[in-house]
């Protein structure tokens, strides 16, 4: 990890120094195994830069906030799907962003490293070996298996040494995906519960939700500049609008189903969503049921940058009498 | 189906409310035949004419189970004789994934039905519309999104 961090370093101060003007990567973070979005200006404070199997923020993001600057910014291989979607989009204009692919050997699932770690470690150094990482902890040698402990989505991810990148820093990754991760297991097991216990799982993971939005905020695929869910409408029109603002379970419900319908096809399966849920709602379980319908209905050959809703085939099931 | 609905079933005052959102060209118009023809069919659907049945955002249908309904039905002219010429190729896409979304999360997928009914089938209107309300009658009330419960 140390010579992809070093070689970050290098070519985030070339880049500055060549007249890009907002270099986005990841620090360390302030709590540990944990790392943060880090904004460089000036080439003295690459050094603050690193990268280890914590970075799992997508920084992608960030860059729309940015738009009128010269922005380099640090991809992992899934974070670059979520690039092809906003440029898709016009929300980035390809041609000004530059990216900095990562050899990614997969991202640790913070929870679970500390709970094999103890509180507050203090992690002093990060080792990728192929099947596992070294964790150096208090002088310690302490080894993560990675198919126990990568984060979920690593561990079908085909595409861990980004393609299409401008600048590639580090040695080509070896492949991270577990052979045996099967991503519909628990898809298929929600299908095949009876219709009323199905229900009671959802009533009760929707029920939790706080409506805090965070995993709308954080997704590339949501990106309207006005959400269905926050109409700009004056107070006498708020009846009109398609939720409340108040939590509540039918709103839930609506909310979580539109979320999803509204990224099916287009959904770059960063599990981002997800990640920053502050309540574990299992958001991936329907972006992945959605994409694996998409996938096996329309075919997994529909290419279309918009998504697969926005086109249609004569040749599509007839289901419908 | 919770113990409630059973209990709402066996009383005898409860009817299935029905959304209809039919496409103005073809479903519109098949209704206005039933009607016109004076064919029979239960008067528990509540008719929401769309200019296409791609009109339909997803979003109209869970509305309409929160604000009460029990079954919602969308309809559109047959594959191939859209209005609007590739509507219903679109509605068809949607619907199809979004139903079984809804199966997914815990809906009976009885509730939403889609069907394709001509200006001239004003018989088969008739016929969805009382399949339909057999269907729900069995299932009892939706209570999964109701927003009065
Ligand atoms: S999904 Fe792939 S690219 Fe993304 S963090 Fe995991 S291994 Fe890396
Ligand atoms: S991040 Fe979690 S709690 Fe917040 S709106 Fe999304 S699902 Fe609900
Ligand atoms: S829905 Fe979740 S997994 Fe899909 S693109 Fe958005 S944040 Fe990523």
């Amino acid at each position: 990890m140390k010579e992809i961090t070093e070689s970050l370093r290098r070519e985030a101060a070339r880049l500055l120094n060549e007249g890009v003007e907002l270099f986005i990567g990841y620090a360390a973070g302030t709590r540990p195994a944990c790392a943060r979005p880090f904004f460089v200006t000036k080439p003295e404070e690459v050094t603050g830069l690193v990268f280890d199997p914590f970075c799992v923020p997508n920084l992608v993001k960030y860059i729309l906030r940015h738009a009128d600057k010269k922005v380099a910014v640090v991809v992992k291989g899934c974070d670059r799907a979520a690039v092809d979607r906003l440029v898709a989009e016009r929300h980035l204009d390809r041609a000004r962003i530059t990216l900095v692919g990562v050899p990614c050997g997969g991202m640790l699932a913070r929870e679970r490293v500390l709970a094999e770690l103890g509180p507050n470690p203090r992690i002093e150094a990060v080792e990728d070996r192929g099947p596992s990482f070294v964790l150096r902890v208090r002088g310690e040698e302490r080894t993560f298996e990675k198919r126990k402990f990568l984060m979920e989505k690593c561990l079908g991810c085909t595409r861990n040494n980004p393609a299409g990148v401008d600048v590639m820093v580090g040695k080509e990754a070896p492949p991270v995906a577990d052979p045996e991760y099967d991503p519909l297991k628990e898809i298929r097991a929600i299908e095949a519960l009876p219709a009323a216990e199905r229900a009671a799982f959802w009533e009760k993971v929707f029920g939790r939700c706080l409506r805090c939005y965070a995993c709308r905020e954080v997704c590339p695929a949501c990106s309207c500049t006005e959400c269905t869910f926050e109409q700009a409408v004056p107070g006498w029109q708020q009846g009109a609008t398609w939720i409340s603002k108040a939590k509540s379970l039918p709103d839930n419900y609506h909310y979580h189903l539109i979320r999803a319908f509204h990224v099916a096809g287009r959904c770059a399966g960063c599990a981002e969503c997800e990640r920053v849920c502050p309540v574990g709602i299992p958001l991936m379980l329907l972006n992945r049921k959605l994409a694996a319908d998409i996938a096996s209905l329309f075919g997994e050959t529909e290419e279309d940058p918009c998504g697969a809703l926005c086109v249609y085939s004569l040749a599509d099931p007839d289901e419908f009498e | 189906m919770n113990k409630n609905g059973a209990a709402e079933r066996e009383n005898s005052t409860w009817q299935p409310k029905i959304v209809a959102f039919l496409c103005n060209w073809c479903s519109y118009a098949g209704a206005d035949l039933a009607g016109v023809s004076r064919l029979k069919y239960p008067a528990n659907v509540r008719i929401i004419r769309v200019p296409c049945s791609s009109r339909v955002n997803p979003q109209f249908i869970l509305r309409a189970f929160q604000r009460g309904a029990d079954g919602v039905l969308v309809a559109g002219c047959h594959p191939g004789d859209c209005h609007y010429v590739t509507g219903n190729y679109f509605t068809r896409r949607r619907l199809m994934l979004f139903k079984r979304l809804l199966e997914f999360t815990g809906f009976a997928p009885e509730r939403l039905k889609v069907r394709w009914v001509s200006a001239a089938e004003g018989g088969r209107f008739a016929e969805t519309i009382k399949e339909m309300v057999e269907e729900l009658r069995d299932l009892g009330p939706n209570r999964v999104m109701r927003e009065e419960k």
